[in-house]
């Protein structure tokens, strides 16, 4: 059926570019010194190739931000540790060192003002158990390399994901417990994904033995680390965890440069590892933030523009640079989470699987990478209303996507209502709710969003209402977070808690996303409505009664 | 409902012990609400996406092979039980490859009978005066599929307007737009991903490498529907199909996105519907600027289809057969132009017409083809098509 794809003109090209080169073991720049490296099919000297890595870089940085832009603005600079976080570090340098007499002629004055570097230390998640975690910690090689050039230094650990003070507000008291929409034991039996709600929890629990007091809740750090494993052991894939972890890690960087009143993050993301975020990206649902997570220039976030200077250098050519420079990089230093993995299905992720894909072709198709790169620069971001990201990855949710899954798997049965030929013509296409009745599709943004995707709401019991969660959430996410354990959540009444919580970023997102001002307003309506006013879910299902199937004695009946 | 616990419970009915693992949910379903999933998504896709009138008369691209026996059954039944409105016929190419599509135009002459629709089979041979052997024969096995996809696009089309269709529906699955979507990327191609994603296109370039716009509407009902469920359709149902894949070979580069999907599918089911919503996604994204990059068409001076060159891609390729040239026609469009030039200089010496075709396609035709005005025909002599392929009824 599609047998007549072309292979890929990048091979032709690549052919014909091999065959230019007559100058064999010459460097294609100078033409006159012995090359020394070869990239791609270009042949280098030392000296030339650290000029052509270096403009490729001003190149990139001028595109980001252009020249003429007068207010002096600061940038943080992401340091993973790896040789292109590394190089970004450096060419940074040589490009903010200009001669004195270059700069004051204005021919090519300073893009930013100050520059930061950061450092996100994940040692506690390099093996299971960090009894030692300072043996491995990277946070002060880090510190050492950003100071050795002068640089003021930002240092924060991966746990710290759940310290209030990673938060918008800097100082959000709560977490965010998952539970279920259906009772357990319906979920074993239906197969499906359930809807997922949310409960904010005040930070202090029994387990951490801390009580809420006035002010901010100190959690030690190996209440942190805890706290992040369970998470990370209630994810059923790698694939989750993993991209989970990512999450964390971009919503620390932004707070990162936010707090260090810099309006520019620079991450060191090579062409190399761009091409296989945008397959890998592809591949687990998240196109449509893909363009904010993969350009040159990102304003997605608010007050913090995201800038990948690196993005046409390829890993190779950075290795060298670092080589070259003799720049020192941190050997281990991302978390890798194989100790994580309990079954040989999950041994590869997806974006494991992708990097081998891409590293793969690109050895038979050699301009692989640049072409994936190309594409993407092509794109336009979708145009979003920040205030309406997606909770847990803080990117931006596209419209009815609940509505769209459901309508391209069915999960009813044969006998329910959905299978009535009376409603459905080829001229009754517009509302979600005439196929799926109960299962209608979640309210996008507003107040009080607690959309109508929970059929059967009674939690007055509960100490806390429920917010919905699957609702808030953007594709990817809640594809992603299809690989939860269901057991370790709580259950829907909430009178059985979840074993893990989500961190307060994203019960700070939640309660926003919800119409709520602040942790302390959650928690007085909630007061209200276990007084007995009503509960603002309660009063959206009356709104949608007539849509609804009579479900009053569901949960009892279950399936006899 | 029986006293004991069912062993194995259907997760939907939980009335009937469950038979199958659904591939595309990992639910354990009875073949009853297998069946309901199944036909139910599709219709949920063609009623979504508008795909039809109620009075449309719709073309079924019919190979023979699982995909388009199933769809042939499936759109049969569908148009039955929700009273769609539509007027199905089936439609079969004969690319004239021994051994794989007689065997499968048998199967669908047996489709034919089965379902009760119409059947109407065009072929290469008689269309272009070279069946896909022929061709095979004169330039090996290298490049044939960029024949045999060239020249399906446009049989197809004047299949459809010999038949007098408003739309052709195709077998195409989820896995194959998946895929497609990854290919690409891959090659940087966003216009064609935004094609490739679209349910309805009026253009025929949705597997293949040129792009031509036609008049007639074509859609894809499978597109979310998992090819391992239509084979499992296909065989709960006991449908008569023809599985043998083509025998000419497909291309390499292909085939790594194929594997890769594949393994992507094995680590996270849903990863085949991930990937068409991220490219639905993309193709939203793609600039204006980028998005109306299609050439300005115009028509084939020789044949009169729709086309962006003075030859259309079909005339091109057929000139270079019958010239024994059979590069022309391959690769890059410029390349094209250069060596089209190149067959208009040897043009001086007309060699012999090595098919009807050759000699129709010389003869000049610009009244007759004034006269049927936009119409998309290939051969000028449409009455010889017109009693060539009688339209097989039940
Ligand atoms: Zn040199
Ligand atoms: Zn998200
Ligand atoms: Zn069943
Ligand atoms: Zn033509």
């Amino acid at each position: 059926m599609s047998c007549s794809v072309e292979e890929p003109t990048m091979t032709t090209a690549e052919k014909r570019a091999k065959a230019r080169a007559v100058h064999v073991g010459f460097c294609c720049k100078c033409k006159t010194k012995n090359s020394t490296i070869i990239i791609r099919y270009a042949e280098y000297c030392d000296s030339c190739f650290l000029i052509a890595l270096d403009s490729k870089f001003r190149t990139a940085l001028r595109n980001a931000r252009p020249y003429r832009v007068v207010a002096p603005e600061n940038v943080m600079l992401a340091f993973s540790g790896g040789s292109s976080s590394r190089s970004l570090i450096h060419l940074f340098d040589v490009f903010h060192s200009l001669p004195a007499e270059v700069v004051s002629n204005k021919q090519q004055p300073k893009i930013y003002n100050d520059i930061h570097v950061c450092h996100i230390d994940e040692s506690c998640l390099f093996e299971q158990d960090s009894v030692d975690s300072t043996l491995h910690t990277t946070l002060e090689q880090a510190r050492e390399i950003a100071t050795g050039y002068k640089y003021p230094f930002h240092g924060v650990r991966i746990e710290d994901i759940y310290d209030p003070a990673w938060t918008d507000s800097r100082c959000f008291d709560g977490l965010a417990a998952l539970i279920t929409s259906l009772p357990k034991d319906q979920l074993a039996i239906t197969g499906q994904a359930p809807e997922l709600l949310s409960h904010i929890l005040p930070l202090a629990t029994p387990t951490s033995g801390t009580l809420k007091t006035e002010g901010s809740v100190k959690l030690s750090q190996q209440d942190k680390i805890d706290r992040l494993k369970a998470l990370l052991a209630v994810c059923t894939t790698l694939t989750a965890r993993e991209t989970i972890l990512q999450h964390f890690r971009s919503s620390l960087l932004v707070q990162l440069a936010k707090r260090a009143k810099c309006t520019t993050l620079a991450l060191g993301d090579s062409a190399t590892r761009m091409a296989v975020q945008i397959i890998g990206l592809t591949a687990i649902g998240r196109g449509y933030s893909l363009p904010h997570e993969t350009s040159l220039l990102s304003d997605w976030v608010q007050d913090c523009k995201v800038i990948r200077p690196l993005k046409d250098c390829l890993v190779k050519e950075l290795d060298t640079y670092c080589r070259l420079n003799e720049l020192q990089v941190i050997e281990t230093h991302a978390a890798k989470l194989d100790w994580t993995v309990r079954t040989r299905g999950e041994i590869k992720s997806i974006q494991r699987l992708t990097e081998e894909f891409i590293t793969g072709l690109d050895k038979d198709f050699p301009s692989t990478v640049a072409t994936v790169c190309r594409t993407v620069a092509k794109l336009t971001p979708p145009e979003v209303n920040y205030d309406n990201r997606c909770p847990l990855c803080l990117g931006p949710v596209q419209e009815g996507v609940q509505q769209w899954k459901e309508r391209i798997t069915v999960f009813t049965a044969p006998s329910s209502t959905s299978d009535s030929k009376v409603e459905e013509t080829l001229q009754d296409t517009d509302g979600c709710c005439s196929a799926n009745g109960a299962a209608c599709c979640g309210g996008g943004g507003g107040s009080n969003t607690s959309s109508s995707c929970m059929p059967v709401a009674q939690n007055g019991r509960a100490a806390a209402t429920s917010l919905s969660f699957s609702s808030l959430l953007c594709y990817g996410c809640l594809t992603n977070l299809r690989d939860l354990d269901l057991a370790a959540m709580g259950s829907k009444n909430a009178d059985e808690p979840s074993s893990f919580d989500l961190p307060p970023y994203v019960a700070e997102a939640i309660l926003k996303r919800s119409g709520y001002s602040s942790l302390e307003d959650y928690a007085e309506r909630t007061t209200l409505t276990s007084a007995g006013t009503k509960d603002p879910q309660e009063s959206l299902r009356e709104q949608i009664q007539e849509f609804l199937i009579a479900s009053d004695d569901d949960d009892d009946e279950g399936d006899d | 409902m029986p006293d004991k616990p069912l062993r194995n419970p259907c997760n939907l009915c939980h009335a009937v012990r469950a038979i199958l693992k659904r591939p595309k949910t990992g639910q354990q379903l009875c073949k009853e609400c297998f069946f309901h999933v199944f036909e139910t998504e599709i219709h949920n896709t063609i009623v979504d996406n508008k795909l039809f009138r109620s009075g449309d008369r719709v073309a079924i691209g019919a190979s023979g092979g699982k995909d388009s026996t199933v769809l042939a059954y499936v759109m049969k039944l569908l148009n039955d039980r929700y009273s769609y409105g539509l007027d199905l016929v089936l439609l079969s190419i004969d690319e004239g490859i021994t051994g794989y599509r007689d065997d499968s135009l048998e199967t669908v002459k047996r489709n034919r009978d089965q379902y009760r629709i119409p059947l109407l089979i065009i072929s290469y041979k008689d269309l272009y005066g070279w069946s896909m052997d022929d061709i095979v024969k004169e330039i090996g096995r290298k490049n044939n599929c960029t024949f045999c996809g060239v020249f399906r696009r446009q049989a197809l089309d004047r299949g459809a307007i010999m038949l007098n269709v408003d739309h052709i529906v195709t077998g195409h699955n989820a896995d194959d737009i998946a895929e497609t979507v990854l290919m690409n990327i891959l090659r940087g191609d966003l216009p064609r991903l935004q094609r490739c994603t679209s349910i309805i296109t009026n253009d025929t370039s949705d597997d293949s490498s040129g792009l031509e716009t036609s008049k007639i509407l074509r859609s894809k009902p499978f597109k979310y529907t998992y090819e391992k469920e239509i084979v499992m359709y296909a065989y709960f149902k006991k449908l008569d199909y023809f599985s043998t894949e083509c025998i000419y070979s497909p291309n390499a580069y292909r085939g790594h996105a194929r594997v890769f999907l594949k393994d992507l599918e094995a680590i996270r089911r849903t990863s085949i519907v991930d990937i068409i919503h991220s490219g639905e996604a993309l193709s939203a994204s793609v600039q204006a600027n980028e998005s109306t990059k299609l050439p300005t068409m115009s028509t084939c001076t020789r044949c009169g289809y729709i086309s962006s060159n003075e030859l259309c891609k079909a005339c091109l390729l057929l000139e270079g057969l019958n010239k024994g040239l059979p590069q022309l026609g391959i690769g890059h469009s410029s390349k094209i132009r250069r060596m089209h030039e190149a067959a208009h200089a040897l043009q001086a010496t007309p060699s012999s017409p090595a098919s009807p075709l050759a000699s129709l396609s010389t003869a000049d035709g610009a009244a007759a083809r004034d006269e049927r005005g936009k119409l998309v025909t290939h051969i000028r002599d449409l009455n010889r098509l017109e009693t060539m392929p009688t339209l097989q009824a039940v």
